[in-house]
């Protein structure tokens, strides 16, 4: 066999094909139109779908979910523990399962240590607690700066860190998913469940933020 | 060498984009932005139902657009790009059906027609909420037992990883190419992207999650001595 042929002509094919998009109309909105008309045509999507794909991470997809499995292992230690053990299992406990979210690592934020996930490949996120992730996150700034300079990223989200607290970068480079269990804020005793769920953001979750604190 | 999308630890970029009022960080941004984008995502997802590429096929179609175009594309003009791309390169569409829709969308004549064969595959809008609830999992088993161990300490590769495509698919970035770290999770066998990237089959290994210190990877000066970067490594990216 000459494999070596086979991949010389798979990579001119490929240069190819990755330049096919530039015969479809240069203005995105007429361009991303113009596929979803012929995509329909053809038969391989069907409208029913695009809508209910739409409004299921608009409406029921996102960091709210989240903030349910933080504010459970807030008030539940046990819960906790299966958590930090096996976040895949754990969350599945709450039904979140599935698409960029198949495997889940939770990683817990301390006193000493602070978390934080970026994607710097492309825009990894952990899509069934977190939904899809917002602009900043799939930015070029954040993708490029995080890993080298977290403390300045950091800051710019307004979160000063004390200099001994040790910053652990997450790059998402495979499948493995990750959520940050920001810490509990303080003088939360008597807050409910519920009230707690109210208290994470999104951003405490990611590792750009904090948790509110009761007004 | 790398592609454009490998931008880890890049110089040259401004401040996170952010919405802020009175200095303080705003998080209120539609989940899309434009229903163009709401489209694009949709498109793309419903797509891949039928054009049974990898997610990892997806991932390299995105990064191996020409890097002026990726530079200067919107997030969801990535995505729709690449798309085509994909479908052309399956032969769900061909470049006549481009020519001839681009022709209608300038003319401002994009029409639905009735449709009487949709493809078998399909995604309908009442099996939604089971496919995405059950994803795509990347666990496989690995026959072999792990070549490391949690704590013990490896090395990266210094080259691509990819060895059986010339500017392949890889999941190393760049800037941790031959660098030390201690291997702190142990994930068992996943999918290699390297090589689901290129329709050659999962060939599952061992991934693991390496931690560098930020000093290893940017040196004494630009490093911080508290801080660590942990990166998901399959076992051949590794020595």
């Amino acid at each position: 066999m000459s494999d070596k042929k086979n991949i010389e002509h798979n990579h001119n094919e490929h240069h190819h094909h990755h330049h096919d998009h530039s015969l479809l109309p240069e203005e995105p909105e007429l361009r991303v139109k113009a596929i979803e008309t012929l995509l329909l045509n053809k038969g391989i999507i069907n409208s029913d779908t695009v809508n209910e794909l739409i409004d299921t991470y608009e409406n029921k997809i996102g960091p709210r979910n989240g903030a349910k499995v933080v504010a459970k292992a807030w008030v539940d230690p046990e819960y906790k523990k299966r958590l930090l053990e096996n976040a895949t299992k754990a969350i599945e406990e709450l039904s979140y399962t599935g698409r960029q979210g198949e495997h889940m690592v939770v990683v817990e934020n301390t006193p000493k240590l602070h978390n934080v996930v970026v994607c710097t490949l492309c825009s990894c996120y952990p899509w069934p607690v977190l939904g899809i992730p917002p602009t900043w996150y799939k930015s070029d700034e954040y993708r490029s700066r995080t890993v080298r300079e977290p403390r300045k990223v950091l800051q710019e989200f307004g979160l000063e860190l004390d200099l001994n607290t040790q910053i652990k970068v997450w790059d998402s480079t495979s499948e493995m998913r990750y959520l940050v269990l920001p810490m509990r804020p303080a003088g939360t005793e008597h807050l409910s469940e519920n009230e707690l769920e109210g208290l994470v953001t999104r951003n405490s979750m990611i590792g750009t933020g904090l948790p509110e604190t009761p007004k | 060498m790398t592609r454009i999308h490998d931008m880890g630890g890049r110089f040259g970029d401004g401040p996170i984009p952010l919405k802020k009022i009175d200095g303080k960080v705003v998080d209120d941004e539609p989940v899309f932005k434009t229903d163009w984008h709401a489209k694009a995502f949709a498109i793309t997802v419903a797509s891949a139902s039928v054009g049974k590429w990898s997610i990892d096929k997806g991932r390299f179609f995105r990064e191996s657009l020409p890097p002026k175009d990726y530079a200067k594309f919107d997030y969801y003009e990535k995505w729709s790009s690449a798309l085509i791309n994909l479908l052309v390169e399956r032969g769900l569409i061909n470049k006549n059906d481009l020519i001839e829709i681009t022709k209608k969308a300038k003319e401002d004549n994009l029409e639905v027609s009735q449709v009487t064969d949709e493809h078998q595959n399909v995604l309908k809008a009442k099996d939604v909420a089971i496919t995405l609830g059950r994803g795509g999992p990347s666990a496989r088993e690995v026959i072999h037992s792990p070549k490391f161990k949690v704590g013990q300490e490896v090395r990266t590769i210094n080259y691509s990883p990819n060895k059986n495509i010339i500017g392949g698919h890889t999941r190393l970035p760049i800037y941790a190419r031959g660098k030390k770290g201690k291997v702190i999770l142990h994930h068992k066998g996943h999918v290699l992207p390297d090589a689901s990237a290129h329709d050659l089959g999962d060939s599952p290994e061992h991934l693991y999650t390496v931690e560098f210190l930020s000093t290893e990877l940017w040196g004494d000066k630009d490093g911080n001595q508290k801080d660590s970067i942990c990166i998901d490594l399959w076992e051949s990216y590794l020595i």
